[in-house]
């Protein structure tokens, strides 16, 4: 198949094609405004969780805890202006706290070199209880009444194009900058292809990580208070379940779980091909249980077919001894 | 506390232990004789939870109380299995974090298959057959395509429970038929038989752990792969059949708790592996493999669902649970980790 299909990436960007002309011609509804409107918001929200997410799996690294820290810092956000602070002041300190989570696992990872599946595994459970603590607190809607200038980051447009649209756009451009055009993203490359060449050459490889680990956060926290702005409501379902869907995009639009590959228009790529399967379940009225089943089966394919390539990229090592 | 809050808290979570129990932990750890850090770990768990223990029941009475052990001890009899398959996994290196799930789906199959007339045996087969089929799946993909097996299970955890929730949804909340809801509530000599069973089966299984071939290339399995393959054990086999052992193991318990919740609940089994792995850490299994036993596991298992119990007795908010889960984890894994670099 020659260079292409190699990644998995490639294989979404026809998936992503395909479901886009069949969607647009079977489903009137498709095309509307309305379903743009909501379109483009999912994937404000979740590509932006995704680029942090594919510069963590470049690493080699994972955060399952950005659902709750995008939750957690909805409600910061949500307590803070309520407490009068200006909005700007308020999303800057949202920002630093989701920076601080980061730090938080960053040490671990690094630091205590825990596996980062199961720290961050922690912090989640950590975050969600201490969401579900709050909210029991709330009534059911969570917290409401928010400056309407507030409110204007999630409901804006700008030229037709919603304002947080913008802003994720923007924070694609750049990372994808600092990935390509910057040293620390050859470190994180480095450090995702062989750690250990990466440290015995010298490089602070604890900065690295603590570095991708603390733009999760400040991603996830920018997450929490561009969906809260959207939704008009912090509340305990905000952002629950959340990492599952990014790191299955981010797998599908070429990121390996072995890290060392991937690419910012392939976390693009990835959250639009998983916007495009959620938007399809509420247009073709689909049943919500089955949602579960085709995440785990968009995963089961994306690391199996992730498998299959690695084995094809060192030949005949596959079979070597039965799997010891 | 009333009797039925402290009957949910034991589905779930929980668990229990007796002195004779506890007395064989400490035995099949001088049997084993793992790595110093290991063993110490092993009756620091002991000491902890009869502590803990003692302090729960000298500040609240209730908690010493026959009912409220007994119906812990119930629980983890019920959860013993899918405990026991996770363990044996983890000795041998290998994560499966599908075991929630596939309890979950097994045990609504079984009662929704009941519900609908089938006789029991039927049934239980049939789930069974459910977690050997997903164990197999698990098994066979990360030993042939070297798939890590954390990954491949979260997405066949999603896969599964996805089906649960649609069998669930069929049942929508009915409750099983008597038949199906007796299998957990049968009793011998006045005692229910899952806690016989989990005597008998917890004293045979370690046995078979430390002394039998089997047992023991388990082990070697997870402290040195390539060595064991070297001296002439399917490495490979024995993996693929710790997958299919803790799906069907996964699938038992997912039948008793169904029988016991009497109700297709959607909860069912949510998040259970990760009180199982953090019970298996703190057991003193590595997740680097070769270590552990089910033993401690269950002891660790039940100290967990105790200070759960425990907790709600104090009346904490039941969401800091999730806090506390999630903090012990952390700590646990990276004293775990800590060791294991000490070690090398």
């Amino acid at each position: 198949m020659g260079r292409w299909f190699r990644s998995s990436r490639d294989i979404a960007g026809v998936c992503v094609l395909l479901g886009l002309i069949l969607m647009s011609t079977t489903n009137s509804y498709f095309l509307t405004t309305d379903n743009f409107d909501s379109i483009q918001t999912l994937i404000a929200v979740n590509g932006t969780l995704a680029v942090g997410m594919m510069v963590l799996l470049i690493g080699g690294f994972f955060d399952l805890s950005v659902g709750s820290v995008m939750g957690l810092a909805g409600i910061v956000c949500a307590v803070l202006l309520h407490e009068g602070f200006p909005i700007g002041l308020a999303i800057g300190m949202t920002l630093l706290f989701g920076a601080a989570v980061g730090m938080v696992n960053g040490f671990l990872v690094s630091g205590l070199q825990i596996n980062p599946l199961i720290a961050t595994l922690g912090t989640m459970f950590m975050g969600r209880g201490i969401i579900e603590t709050i909210a029991t607190t709330q009534t059911l809607t969570g917290f409401t009444g928010f400056p309407p200038a507030f409110l204007e980051i999630g409901a804006g447009k700008v030229f037709g194009i919603y304002l947080m649209f913008w802003i994720f756009l923007s924070i694609v451009a750049a990372t994808h900058l600092a990935l390509t055009r910057f040293a620390w993203g050859r470190q994180v490359f480095f450090q995702g292809s062989n750690p250990v060449a990466a440290h015995s050459t010298g490089f602070n490889t604890r900065r690295i990580i603590n570095a991708a680990y603390c733009l999760m956060g400040v991603l996830s926290a920018l997450a929490g208070v561009l969906m809260t702005a959207r939704a008009q409501t912090a509340n305990r379902y905000l952002g629950a379940g959340i990492e599952l869907e990014i790191i299955v995009g981010c797998l599908i639009g070429g990121a390996t779980t072995s890290g060392g590959r991937g690419t910012i228009a392939g976390a693009v790529i990835g959250t639009v091909f998983m916007a495009l399967i959620r938007n399809s379940f509420v247009l073709y009225e689909l049943d919500p249980e089955w949602r579960t089943m085709v995440l785990g089966g968009v995963l089961v394919g994306a690391v199996i077919w992730d498998a299959v390539i690695r084995a094809r990229r060192d030949r005949g090592d596959l079979y070597d001894g039965f799997g010891a | 506390m009333a009797e039925s809050d402290i009957k949910s808290t034991g589905a779930n979570a929980a668990n229990a232990i007796t002195p004779e129990i506890k007395s064989t932990g400490a035995n099949a750890a001088n049997a084993i004789t793992p790595a110093i850090g290991s063993r110490l770990r092993s009756y620091g768990i002991i000491v902890v939870a009869v502590t803990v223990l003692a302090f729960l029941g000298l500040t609240r009475s209730h908690f010493m109380s026959l009912p409220n052990i007994y119906s812990l001890f119930y629980g983890v009899s019920l959860d013993f299995y899918c405990v026991a398959g996770f363990t044996i996994l983890i000795i041998m290196g290998e994560i499966d974090l599908s075991v929630g799930s596939v309890y979950a789906l097994a045990g609504t199959t079984a009662g929704y298959l009941a519900t609908q007339g089938l006789p029991i045996w039927l049934c239980t087969a049939a789930a069974l057959g459910i977690g050997i089929f997903v164990g197999l799946f698990n098994g066979l993909l990360v030993v042939h395509l070297r798939i890590n097996s954390i990954i491949l299970t979260i997405g066949t955890l999603l896969l599964v429970r996805g089906l649960a929730d649609v069998v669930a949804a069929k049942m929508a909340g009915e409750r099983y038929i008597e038949a199906f809801r007796d299998i957990a509530r049968a009793r011998v000599f006045s005692v229910n038989w899952t806690i016989i069973a989990l005597l008998v089966l917890l004293t045979m299984a370690e046995f078979a752990m430390v002394r039998s071939a089997v047992g023991r290339a388990i082990y070697y399995i997870g402290n040195n792969r390539r060595s064991a393959l070297i001296h002439g054990i399917s490495v490979g086999w024995y993996r693929v059949a710790g997958f299919a052992l803790s799906g069907a193991l996964a699938s038992i318990s997912g039948v008793l708790v169904a029988s016991r919740i009497t109700i297709a609940d959607v909860n069912m089994g949510r998040q259970l592996e990760f009180t199982i792995l953090t019970a298996a850490v703190l057991g003193g299994a590595s997740l680097f493999g070769g270590r552990g036993q089910v033993v401690n596991s269950i002891v660790s298992y039940f100290f967990l669902a105790m200070i759960l119990n425990g907790l709600i007795m104090f009346g904490v908010e039941p969401h800091l649970q999730q806090v506390i889960v999630g903090a012990v984890l952390i700590v646990i894994v990276g004293l775990d980790t800590h060791l294991n670099r000490e070690a090398r």
